[in-house]
């Protein structure tokens, strides 16, 4: 399924093209504001989220200002830049990468409290590269298609972005602030479902670290308390990690100004996401060039105790190499010396494979063919990410060499990558090109690239429940949205063995021949529901008109029928 | 605007009776959590970073439902 549709409604601007309901009582998306089974994508008639926020609304349409933001529930990347300050780096749009912990403590743009009711974020037109950032917070109740929406804005700072957790022990509510280059900051509110109304007062702030400071949301400890980390762009990358009671709200330093001596400024070293060793640790990791060999720290974070300890990994390469064999670091040509603002980033992606965790130093660049892109990537080597396989337990100090993988040009170089499978072994990489790759990690061989899909420049991306991915991009001088499934079955083909059989008084014992198909035509395996629609047939297993059938990504899969008598019947995929 | 007290080696800073800023240990690169060696310590650290902290304002009245 890939061009779904172009909004040429008023540009565009008016609407946000792909927003899902996070209640998943709903299992709802709503395509220019109006409601589609999110698994089917069958239209909802009367469906229709209306409360749009006429034009301040970010633009997915013509300029650097434009990002096209979607709201899906498992995570968002901007992924697309022109210039090497363009504000890049703030990403307002960006949930998977605000959430150090994705799949427990995920952040997005909108939410759904305990209680059931929905908030909502709009972002104005010029939000993201702009000092004077427009936004508006809605929340609605659990239908945001029908009833009053109450909302509250800040013509500058504080209005919550990215929606993190709910404190529903002590009813309150953290959200970031993240609409600004040179700021950001967390927030928090009481009485999530009725604090939050028609007021222009800002939520309460307790953080905030200037001069390019990206938040991190990492999570909670054992004791409530949420963790907080900072990333300073603008110099280091200096790390500030803090965290709030869960009551006082009283806010505690951790972490101050943690960066490995030497390193190599502005390259943008974010934090990995973090995985859990055991129930009370939790670890995460940040890359650094030290002398040009690649330094990679360790932060173990106990969450009994309320600590948090690091220290430098152990890289071991093969024979006598070292990082410079397979790898340069990248330079940093064009770097807005004052916020960090840039349209890189170096984030190591941490995950984990048949009982091994892998950690590969992506790095992508939004402008790596425009600007000074093409000297900070000017060699092969500065071009290849390097992949290292992770010592396992207390060992997950020690890495161990795996892969590299070099892109042979500059436009192939990635803008962002987000995880579109709950294992977080395939990603959708959108690069230079322009255009999309999926990719697969292979145990033996690394990251390799599984299939592309070309000619468009995304903009945004995300992924939805279903592990759909959605595409947001200016084609046809409007517009555009994309569906894209690369690993999920969209196509399923029900062969019978014959089309037409004699009744004779008997019962007839027929076949039918299932398969599943992506988008790029691979078989897969994957479980549907078959229904027989009409009469004197049923499946031969259950004896009724339903049945659940695993496909094969190697063979055909049947199922066996019992025709019982005459009549016309049909096999549909239900489910 | 902050008032500061410093008791049983914890330091913290308030806005009126709101505790804003609870240190109990001298915060590093590395995490380790050293403690303070005295008040003067612990005001010294806090003299270098109040200036971009960010004082919460008041917390919002409860509306109502």
């Amino acid at each position: 399924m890939p061009l779904l549709f172009v909004n040429r409604e008023n540009n565009g601007y008016y609407t946000i093209n792909v927003m899902e309901d996070p209640n998943p009582d709903n299992e709802r998306i709503f395509l220019n504001t109006w409601g589609h089974d999110v698994r089917t994508l069958t239209p909802s008639f009367h469906k229709k989220w209306h409360f749009n926020w006429n034009d301040y609304f970010e633009w997915g349409y013509d300029n650097q200002y434009d990002y096209a933001p979607m709201y899906l529930e498992n995570g968002t990347i901007q992924a697309w830049g022109n210039g090497d300050t363009q504000h890049y780096g703030v990403n307002a749009f960006t949930t998977f990468h605000k959430a150090l912990e994705w799949n427990n403590f995920p952040v997005r743009n909108t939410f759904r409290t305990a209680a059931g009711n929905i908030y909502w974020s709009v972002l104005g037109r010029t939000t993201v590269n702009s000092d004077s950032a427009y936004a508006r917070a809605y929340i609605t109740g659990p239908d945001c298609t029908s009833g009053n929406a109450f909302y509250r804005f800040d013509w500058t700072t504080r209005v919550p972005t990215h929606y993190c957790w709910e404190d529903t022990a002590n009813s309150r509510m953290y959200a970031m602030c993240s609409l600004r280059p040179d700021i950001e900051y967390v927030s928090s509110w009481s009485n999530p479902n009725t604090g939050f109304n028609n007021s222009t007062s800002v939520p309460t702030s307790y953080i905030s670290n200037a001069t390019g400071g990206r938040c991190f949301w990492m999570g909670t400890d054992n004791a409530g308390w949420t963790w907080w980390l900072f990333s300073i762009d603008g110099s280091y990358s200096a790390y500030y990690i803090y965290k709030i009671h869960p009551t006082t709200l009283a806010v505690t330093t951790v972490v101050s100004n943690a960066y490995p001596a030497s390193n190599t400024q502005y390259q943008k070293s974010w934090p990995s996401n973090l995985y859990r060793r055991d129930a009370n640790t939790r670890v995460f990791y940040r890359g650094d060039f030290v002398s040009s060999q690649l330094v990679v720290t360790r932060y173990v974070w106990d969450t009994s105790g309320s600590v948090i300890s690091s220290g430098t990994c152990t890289i071991t390469y093969p024979g006598a190499n070292t990082y410079t064999n397979y790898a340069n670091a990248f330079t940093t040509e064009g770097v807005d010396g004052t916020y960090g603002r840039n349209s890189w980033q170096f984030k190591p992606y941490l995950f984990n494979v048949s009982g091994t965790n892998y950690l590969t130093f992506w790095i992508c660049d939004k402008s790596a063919n425009a600007g000074s892109g093409t000297t900070r990537w000017n060699s092969t080597l500065k071009r290849t990410m390097v992949t290292y396989s992770v010592g396992s337990g207390t060992n997950d100090n020690q890495l161990s060499y795996h892969s590299s993988y070099t892109f042979t040009n500059i436009t192939d170089l990635p803008t962002d990558f987000i995880p579109i499978n709950a294992a977080g072994d395939k990603l959708c990489v959108p690069n230079n090109t322009p255009g999309i790759k999926f990719w697969s990690f292979n145990t033996s061989t690394g990251w390799q690239v599984d299939s592309t899909y070309n000619n468009i420049t995304p903009r945004c991306i995300g992924v939805d429940r279903t592990y759909r991915v959605w595409v947001c991009t200016r084609e046809q001088a409007y517009n555009t949205v994309h569906a894209i499934s690369p690993s999920r079955a969209l196509d399923f083909r029900v062969v019978m063995n014959s089309t037409n059989y004699t009744y004779s008084g008997s019962n007839i014992t027929a076949t039918a021949t299932i398969n599943a198909y992506t988008t790029s035509n691979t078989r897969v395996a994957t479980t549907a529901t078959l229904q027989i629609i009409g009469t004197n047939a049923v499946f031969a297993s259950t004896g009724t008109n339903t049945q659940s059938v695993t496909t094969s990504a190697s063979a055909d899969t049947t199922v066996n029928i019992t025709i019982t008598g005459p009549g016309m019947v049909q096999i549909k995929v239900v489910a | 605007m902050f008032t500061t007290s410093f008791n049983g080696g914890v330091f913290e800073a308030k806005i009126g009776d709101r505790i804003v800023v609870h240190q109990p240990f001298k915060p590093t690169s590395t995490g380790a959590q050293i403690a303070w060696t005295d008040e003067a310590d612990a005001l010294a650290w806090w003299d270098e970073t109040k200036a971009s902290f960010t004082p919460p304002p008041e917390p919002e009245p409860t509306p109502a439902p």
